[in-house]
């Protein structure tokens, strides 16, 4: 058993600081964020992490503290497979970036993003008006000594976008991320950073995609932060395709101002420990949020979805609707806490988990729980897990359609309910043609 | 078509069909009346190959097809069709992918093409029409929030459009109203052929108002007690099942 470390660099290692830590970042920010939480890693390192059982109840997390990882600095030449093919070229992912393996890949990004059109910008390319965004907001939202994947994602922070949609603009087609993780033969870690200011009035639409086809052991700890001004408006789905040697923990904390609404649309298939961390302020008042999910999981994939909703002001709203479909031997976690803080009044908070078990060798541990402080509030919470009924299966086969089929029918009928709240026909109809072409294969 | 020999059932420890025999012919219609817990809607499901019930003696032919290893949806291809008395509600799942992934595995069962999806949609038309279901229902999920009435609808019309070889009418006309009650009367009339069967499970004489069966059958404590003509059903009618379990 190794060692747990506690000097970043040597936890870390094979990467050239040289190269890319000690260069100073063209953004202030980036600079001070790198040295805090280096130090703030080098005093917690991960036992205080492992130490907060309540927060790992059911996700071990201790192997990502034993191995030794690598951080990429090149890639090899992408060739998409057919998967890749059918995400990079849907339709509605038109105005996309795609990194592999850490980096951008130009040939299949749409470069115009970054330049001409400037709806995303590199930190390290940022003009002085970004710059002035990305020190202001960078961090903002991240406590370091809450969470120490965050720390580590900002300790090897390299370069970050900037996706900062300007005040009164609606943008119509979405704006999508994708990270390709296709290294075969190191332990591969990569730490995306993304921050995204929506301006005052302003309407947007995010797809974060994140697929791994490491057969090694491989780490992705991507950070997504997203300041949101009064009466803002984004969309942000989410994609988390792995496999069973990946870790991926990623961490989504949103901050809304008053009358500002984020609906988020969330879909994994799980990896060897796959982690969804959301946290949400509702700090201003009439802001709302909408958390939609759906993880189908197989072989022993394990999934934790860990979603924190505080209501911080009057009248905001919660709504927390998630699903899953297990199958084979693999895991899933469902917590969600919704905290209503005394201020808070006429808060509305829902949160609902619904599981469908395929196999009787699967482990659903789902706890939905609410916090409140304040006495005038509308909350309701709840959680199941169920196999198929022998009715609905009789129905069907009693109409001549086989066993296999008639799965298939269920589960996609089982998974409509969370595509219903997809407000986009266009990725809707995408995050339909991932859920065919990735985890319902008979 | 089909013949049932001494067939005895249970679920659990409870026995419930006691050795029963029916020979139904192309062409005919039978109804099996009886009381509460004679045994009725376990026939129909047993017919259907509902999992549960545990066959513990006699043979059940289809076209001289012993069925009874048969799974639900291969006995379904062969030409057995069973209408639900309570009609599953499958949220999610709607209602055309349903009628038309059935209606494709019948037709794959035969070698035969699938039907395209225009033929299809004109045919779901044509009958939606005919047997009363609301073109709005068409777009939701099977069942899900249908009425009571609407469930049985759409029953006959999976059954119009699947053209089954014998139909089974589990209790199909429990909780319908006058006009409910008519459709499934005109729809099983409409269907009845020289080529096909239909076998009517029901408490009450009713829905015998609209369909003439060729045969009755009384059904008490898991055995046919007595079988008639029509006649037999108005009698039933009148006199009650007492009047069978008396003359036994």
């Amino acid at each position: 058993m190794n060692k747990i470390n506690h000097d970043i660099e040597n936890h870390f290692n094979n990467f050239n600081r040289v190269k890319y830590l000690k260069k100073t970042n063209t953004v202030d920010k980036v600079n001070t964020l790198r040295k805090s939480a280096t130090d703030s890693f080098k005093n917690r390192g991960f036992n205080s992490e492992i130490a907060n059982k309540e927060k790992w109840k059911f996700s071990n997390i201790k192997p990502i503290a034993r191995e030794k990882f690598h951080i990429l600095s090149n890639s090899q030449e992408f060739v998409p497979n057919s998967l890749d093919e059918k995400i990079i070229f849907h339709k509605s992912n038109s105005n996309r970036l795609i990194f592999v393996d850490g980096q951008i890949n130009d040939k299949y990004s749409d470069i115009s993003l970054l330049t001409e059109k400037s709806l995303v910008t590199t930190f390290t390319n940022s003009n002085l008006f970004d710059k002035e965004v990305i020190n202001k907001q960078l961090g903002k939202l991240i406590n370091h000594e809450n969470d120490i994947f965050s720390t580590i994602n900002s300790a090897l922070l390299n370069d970050g976008l900037l996706i900062n949609i300007k005040k009164n603009i609606t943008l119509n087609t979405p704006i999508s991320i994708i990270f390709i993780n296709t290294n075969q033969n190191e332990n591969a870690a990569t730490f995306p950073r993304i921050l995204v200011v929506c301006e005052e009035n302003s309407e947007a639409s995010i797809v974060e995609g994140h697929i791994s086809y490491a057969t090694q052991s491989s780490l992705d700890i991507p950070v997504i932060e997203i300041d949101m001004n009064k009466n803002s408006n984004l969309n942000h789905y989410k994609y988390m395709l792995g496999n069973n040697s990946g870790f991926n923990i990623s961490n989504t904390v949103v901050s809304l101002e008053e009358n500002s609404d984020y609906n988020s649309f969330s879909f994994s298939t799980g990896s060897k420990i796959a982690r969804n961390s959301v946290d949400i302020n509702l700090i201003g008042k009439y802001s709302n949020c909408n958390l939609n999910g759906l993880y189908i999981t197989k072989d022993k994939n394990h999934i934790d979805n860990h979603l924190n909703i505080n209501h911080k002001n009057t009248h905001t709203k919660s709504n927390i609707f998630y699903k899953g479909i297990l199958k084979d031997s693999s895991r899933a976690v469902f917590s969600g806490r919704v905290l209503v803080e005394r201020n808070a009044q006429k808060t509305e908070a829902t949160q609902s988990d619904k599981n469908l078990l395929l196999s009787p060798n699967v482990r659903i541990n789902t706890k939905p729980s609410l916090e409140i402080y304040a006495d005038d509030v509308q909350c309701a919470h709840g959680a199941t897990a169920s196999y198929f009924t022998d009715e609905a299966m009789f129905y069907l086969q009693s109409r001549g359609i086989d066993q296999k089929t008639a799965e298939k029918l269920l589960i996609e009928g089982f998974a409509q309910e969370i595509f219903e709240q997809i407000p986009s026909k266009l990725v809707k109809n995408f995050f339909s043609e991932i859920l065919i072409n990735t985890s319902i294969q008979y | 078509m089909l013949k049932i020999k001494n067939l005895h059932v249970s679920i659990g420890e409870t026995k419930i069909l006691k050795g029963l025999d029916l020979d139904i012919n192309s062409g005919e219609i039978h109804a099996i009346m009886g009381p509460n817990g004679s045994g009725k809607s376990t026939l129909a499901n047993v017919i259907a190959g509902k999992p549960d019930y545990i066959v513990d003696e006699g043979s059940i032919l289809f076209n001289d097809i012993p069925i009874l290893d048969l799974t639900p949806d291969e006995r379904a291809n062969l030409g057995i069709f069973l209408a639900f008395q309570y009609p599953v509600e499958l949220p999610g799942i709607p209602m055309k992918q349903f009628i038309k992934t059935a209606l494709d595995s019948k037709l794959k069962s035969q070698n035969i093409k699938e039907t395209s999806i225009r033929e299809f949609n004109e045919m779901l038309k044509v009958e939606s029409e005919n047997i009363g279901i609301n073109t709005k229902l068409i777009k939701r999920s099977v069942n899900e929030g249908f009425s009571g009435g609407e469930k049985k609808r759409n029953e006959m019309l999976q059954m119009a459009l699947l053209k089954p070889q014998l139909s089974v009418l589990d209790e199909t006309d429990s909780g319908l109203d006058i006009d409910a009650l008519k459709t499934v009367g005109k729809s099983v009339n409409k269907l009845s052929t020289k080529e096909n069967a239909t076998l009517i499970v029901t408490h009450y004489q009713r829905l015998l108002n609209y369909i003439t069966p060729t045969k009755v059958h009384v059904l008490i404590d898991g055995q046919i007690s007595k079988s008639g003509g029509p006649e037999l059903a108005s009698d039933l009618e009148n006199k009650g099942y007492d009047w069978v379990k008396s003359l036994k």
